[in-house]
């Protein structure tokens, strides 16, 4: 079990969750979403890692 | 014991979700994601245990077990199913949750099949 991995993925929300507020307040509504765009996209990275673990694991521990 | 690990790494969870929700809800619904396929592949190997200690009272039973292979192979996918479908069913999509179940139920219907005719096959020799 790696709880790395939430804080991780909490960190890297919350920091891109502050810096689109500051770029919401210099008018750069574009940027912003462009940079949630890219956090979710390397998130997702991670958890389609998970997701074949997961997979893989099932598979092995009942003998597809 | 792994549920106090279990239950802290939620309520850990909980707490960054709660302030993450209010600014951004993908992520939060992404955390909850990885954390509900953390627990689930940590319980896989409690579940490995389990289906060992099973299958070794069959063998010291010496009574055959026909069929152990589908019903685990009917627990892994209800196992997967159940989860795709919580998963879905959290972020709204209650229709693609839905569809998950009924494709799962689908699968374990085709699984159960040949067992079902093998068992009407006995009662029918055994009609003279």
């Amino acid at each position: 079990m790696d709880i790395d991995l939430i804080f991780k993925i909490a960190g890297i929300a919350i920091f891109i969750s502050i810096i689109n507020i500051v770029l919401k307040q210099a008018d750069k509504e574009e940027q912003a979403q462009m940079l949630t765009l890219v956090g979710v996209i390397i998130v997702l990275m991670v958890v389609i890692r998970l997701i074949n673990e997961l997979f893989n694991n099932v598979r092995s521990v009942f003998r597809f | 014991m792994f549920v106090f690990k279990i239950i802290a790494i939620v309520i850990i969870t909980t707490l960054i979700i709660l302030i993450l929700k209010e600014e951004k809800r993908e992520f939060s619904y992404l955390l909850t994601l990885v954390v509900s396929l953390i627990i689930m592949i940590f319980l896989l190997q409690q579940i490995k245990v389990v289906i060992n200690i099973l299958e070794k009272l069959i063998d010291s039973s010496k009574l055959q077990l026909l069929y152990f292979d589908e019903i685990l192979r009917i627990i892994g996918i209800a196992y997967i199913g159940e989860f795709g479908a919580e998963i879905t069913k959290d972020a709204g999509e209650i229709t693609l949750a839905k569809k998950i179940e009924f494709a799962t139920k689908l699968v374990i219907m085709i699984i159960i099949l040949p067992i079902l005719i093998n068992i009407l096959e006995i009662i029918l020799t055994m009609i003279p």
